[in-house]
């Protein structure tokens, strides 16, 4: 059976055609609801699954599955979509994460018609972000991404929502306004190659553009920032440990797990890959500011009481991984970046949804009041662990490879910075020495939650999770485990197309 | 003069609905409900605009290069084309919205309608303006007609005071215009725009009457689109005028000053675009951080629409300011989008109004329960006002900023860009209330047909120009043609 043609627009329109016929839907009709959100998001996730496959299987490389609809010829601007091995990973982790979220979603009974609605538009944007080939599309995309959040954390989360999604939204608006000069100032600098009608928003013509080195260092700088902003760098991550902690579980799932990813794949994508001088100008800062979101948001995690504020600063670590991997500009390195972004996407969406159930159980998310709770919700326990472990980069899971590579990457680095010596040898180490920090609290709160004795008072006839809660779970774990023990399907589908990244 | 007469039919013709609403209302007889019957005013208002505009379309054709008639004092182009269709689209939805309003508020109905005609006929007449007194007159028609509108719920002593805050701060206005025009007058000897080009020269600003009366007349168009520090009537003025008038009001009467100015800049006073551009710019500056800020502390929602289109001026005029023919263009479709964001955003606050009795943001709690289409459409025109994509108020910022960055004006496109986030907080505190805040008991919102039509018209174009291409082919021609 052949692919079907246009893949890549399927999978984005998908999403978006569901969300509009939940609109129809009756609003009483919760299971077709359900199930309209579920077909969209399984289909997006057979699709995805099936490209991957036949890009390795084919030994494909660059970018392929293009599709290309000029949308207004006299500015450059083109629907113009495409895949290589690095879109390919992170489509397939969104459409995974998707998946398991409307599953973990299914006990949403308030105002569920909107709710599926405005997940699947929010899908739309980050799946059109992924496979954009076309800068304008590109910011597009991510604008489509952006909004649906405020209304999703505002009306289904808890705590202190309204807060949290104001300053989530115009903190990362304000990131999109950087990235949007910057954008607009590579397409008026760009001197593309002779024989081009005139300037484009065509990200690979803009890739292969010259551009001036001083327009490299100070445009790289803004997209930096830009980009930086939702990938969640220190100091501007602070909208994502309380946006994470309000939002609802699939929210968080996404955010955490796919949104930051947006940010690192503008990074690689946009930054690196079209103004390689600016990043090699600015690599030091790149990987001091990653080593410090790595250490900083690991010591910050160690002293939370609430078990989503954990998760969410373990995220903030977690993404200095990728940047430092960017930072330091190799293909090994660069190889574990993306490596790490499925992995710690397929991590923290896992550890969301698992926080989703037990506060939805035990009614609480304050570690301090948990206890013991294995004995009650043992199958809970063992994916908490297994994420746990993943978390720290225990060998046999993916973490482990992530990690490992972006380290040995940044410690071989120096040979390629001639200005910056030994710098990111420090930084790895830096780094490494984090993951003792990681391990603590990983194992301080498994310890906490699950284990020691059980309030059987409070706790008593909690369940376990039930059938729909399973699908995320165990998808989520045993894709932890898998790329753990056997990564090579995806280091080769990522280092085939890294080449022309690198800077 | 036959031909002349042939080639201004458009504006002969809007005279002609003008009265012919007028005398509608006159000869209808009266029997049975007198109230009730007048409903087909207003959709027969609609229609003679949306014919009119079937005018604009066939003369299109026509005007491949601009026409002077009468020795230059109107230029029929096709800029003046395009802004024409803008205010007769306008004066077509805010008919056809205001209908069942019209009827329940208005005592004289026809009136109505041939008033929002006539501002049309004088609108039209500042966009084809070929010299500074066809300009004033058309100004007068337009702005004459908007205060007798402002005032119509005279009952109201909202809608009394803000028609007399109108009259008196317009004229005012209108009094600064004419005193540059005559300080132009008098260093140039001419009013005629092509004699003016010819005789201004290279140095424009080496005569002290130009520049002082240049500079009067950009202030006299900076309260016309309420622009600051030229704001200060627009809040009170749209809190109190009829809300359709408001409507019509903040879009089509904001268009004719843009053209105005465009007119005016871009024509004679074009080899001095260094110094007009950062006099521009300063306005442009200004409403955009007043307006957004101001606009932060609203309650009622007429009010943070006034001051959010304030900041939307700001927003326009960057692309005057880049004084090319990418700015033109870029005004051009900004003020397009425009009337259609902001008209449905006015009209859905009308019913939202007449059902709750007030125009207060705690009116709208809880909107997408009690009216999700009418919340969500709501939701569209603000988002496209704050600039989200793939809307049409997005393209219309990206294009102005655009200009400006190719006019080398990087700072205040930063400006603008950071302004733009920061209206994104008050757009999204209406969301807010509409969709997070409880219902609380209130009940659903009566949206007559007619109404809803309009809005459901504003919106389709709103979401529409995702895919902007035929606009921008038009907003071109029309730009050219202000460049010829």
């Amino acid at each position: 059976m052949s692919l079907p043609a246009h893949p890549l627009t399927i999978i984005l329109l998908s999403p978006l055609v569901a969300a509009v016929l939940i609109m129809l839907v009756p609003r009483r009709n919760l299971l077709a609801v359900r199930v309209m959100a579920a077909l969209a998001a399984g289909l997006s996730l057979i699709l995805a699954v099936w490209l991957c496959h036949t890009y390795l299987t084919q030994g494909m490389s660059g970018l392929q599955f293009q599709d290309h609809l000029p949308w207004v010829e006299g500015a450059g601007i083109a629907y113009f979509v495409g895949a290589d091995g690095v879109s390919l990973s992170l489509v397939l982790l969104t459409a995974l994460v998707i998946f398991c979220g409307v599953f973990a979603s299914w006990t949403i009974t308030y105002r569920t018609k909107e709710f599926y609605c405005l997940l699947l538009l929010l899908v739309t944007g980050v799946f059109g972000v992924f496979v954009a080939q076309d800068l304008f599309f590109f910011f597009l995309f991510y604008e489509l991404a952006v909004l649906p959040m405020y209304l999703l954390i505002g009306i289904w989360g808890t705590g202190p929502k309204e807060y949290s999604a104001m300053k989530l939204t115009l903190y990362l608006l304000v990131g999109s306004a950087f990235m949007l000069v910057g954008i607009l100032g590579m397409y008026f600098a760009a001197q593309l190659p002779a024989g081009a009608q005139g300037r484009t928003f065509n990200l690979v013509a803009l890739s292969q553009a010259t551009y001036g080195h001083d327009f490299q260092v100070i445009a790289f700088f803004l997209l930096y920032l830009g980009f930086g902003v939702l990938a969640g760098i220190w100091p501007l991550h602070t909208w994502s440990p309380d946006g994470h902690a309000s939002a609802p579980t699939a929210v968080s799932m996404l955010h955490a797990g796919v949104l930051m990813k947006l940010g690192a794949y503008g990074v690689l994508r946009v930054g690196i890959g079209c103004l390689p001088e600016g990043a090699l100008t600015w690599a030091w800062l790149m990987g001091g500011i990653a080593v410090i979101n790595i250490v900083y948001g690991a010591y910050v995690a160690m002293g939370q009481s609430d078990l989503k504020y954990v998760i969410a600063y373990s995220s903030v670590s977690h993404m200095g991984v990728v940047m430092l991997g960017l930072a330091a500009g190799n293909e090994v390195a660069m190889n574990g970046a993306v490596f790490q972004m499925f992995s710690h996407g397929i991590m923290t969406g896992l550890f969301f949804a698992l926080v989703g159930l037990v506060y939805e159980k035990s009614h609480t998310r304050e570690i301090g009041e948990m206890g013991g709770l294995a004995r009650r919700m043992p199958g809970i326990a063992l994916a908490f662990t297994i994420g746990g472990l993943a978390s720290f980069g225990l060998p046999g899971t993916s973490g482990f490879i992530a990690e490992f590579l972006v380290f040995m990457g940044t410690i071989g680095a120096h040979v390629h910075h001639y200005a910056v010596g030994h710098l990111f040898a420090l930084y790895a180490l830096g780094a490494v020495f984090a993951i003792v920090i990681t391990a603590t609290y990983v194992l301080r709160v498994l310890q906490r939650v699950f284990h020691g004795p059980l309030n059987e008072a409070r706790y008593g006839e909690v369940p376990d999770g039930r059938t729909t809660e399973w699908v995320a779970l165990v998808v989520l774990s045993a894709m932890l485990i898998l790329f753990g023990v056997y990564p090579s399907p995806l280091t080769d589908l990522i280092g085939s197309s890294l080449g022309p990244l690198i800077p | 003069m036959n031909q002349m007469l042939a080639q201004f039919r458009l504006e002969l013709l809007t005279l002609a609905a003008a009265l012919v609403v007028v005398l509608a209302d006159l000869v209808q007889p009266t029997a049975g409900g007198r109230r009730a019957s007048r409903r087909w005013l207003g959709w027969f208002a609609g229609a003679l605009a949306v014919m009119l505009l079937t005018e604009v379309a066939r003369a299109w054709g026509d005007f491949p290069r601009p026409q002077m008639l009468w020795h230059g004092a109107i230029i029929q182009d096709r800029l003046g084309m395009v802004f024409k269709a803008i205010f007769l689209l306008g004066v077509a939805v805010a008919s056809v919205g205001s209908v069942d309003f019209a009827v329940s508020r208005f005592r004289h109905v026809g009136e109505y309608y041939g008033l929002l005609f006539f501002s049309a006929l004088g609108m039209m007449l500042m966009a084809s303006a070929g010299d500074l007194l066809t300009l004033y007159l058309g100004l007068e028609l337009a702005t004459i007609s908007l205060y007798v509108l402002t005032s119509y719920a005279k009952l109201t002593p909202r809608s009394a005071e803000a028609g007399l805050k109108y009259i008196i701060l317009g004229a005012t206005a209108s009094g600064i215009y004419l005193y540059g025009a005559s300080l132009i007058y008098g260093s140039v000897g001419s009013t005629r725009f092509v004699e003016m080009a010819r005789l201004v020269g290279p140095h424009p600003l080496s005569s002290p009457g130009l520049a002082a009366g240049g500079l009067l007349v950009i202030c006299a168009f900076g309260f016309k689109v309420a622009a600051a520090p030229f704001h200060m009537w627009a809040p009170d003025v749209y809190q109190g005028a009829p809300t359709p008038v408001t409507g019509f009001l903040s879009t089509a009467s904001k268009a004719a000053g843009f053209a105005a100015l465009l007119r005016v800049l871009l024509g004679p006073m074009n080899a001095a675009s260094p110094t007009w551009s950062t006099a521009v710019l300063v306005l442009s500056a200004l409403s955009m951080v007043v307006g957004n800020l101001v606009a932060l502390s609203q309650h009622d929602i007429k009010r943070m629409l006034a001051y959010s289109g304030i900041a939307q001026a700001g927003y326009a005029l960057v692309g005057v300011a880049a004084a090319s023919g990418l700015g033109t263009l870029a005004t051009v479709f900004f003020l397009f989008q425009y009337l259609f964001t902001n008209l449905g955003a006015f009209l859905i606050v009308t019913a939202v109004g007449s059902s709750a009795g007030d125009d207060e943001i705690a009116s709208y709690h809880g909107l997408s329960r009690r009216n999700p289409t009418l919340a969500l459409a709501l939701l569209l025109f603000l988002l496209s006002l704050g600039g989200i994509p793939p809307l049409s108020g997005f393209w219309a910022k990206l294009f102005v900023f655009w200009a400006a960055i190719r006019s080398g004006l990087y700072g205040i496109v930063l400006l603008g860009v950071l302004a733009s986030v920061l209206s994104l907080y008050y757009y999204l505190m209406v969301a807010r209330a509409m969709y997070i805040e409880p219902a609380a008991g209130k009940p659903s919102v009566r949206v007559p047909v007619p109404l809803a039509v309009a809005v459901l018209v504003c919106a389709l174009v709103v979401v529409g120009l995702v895919y902007p291409a035929h606009v921008l082919e038009w907003t071109k021609e029309a730009a050219l043609a202000l460049l010829r």
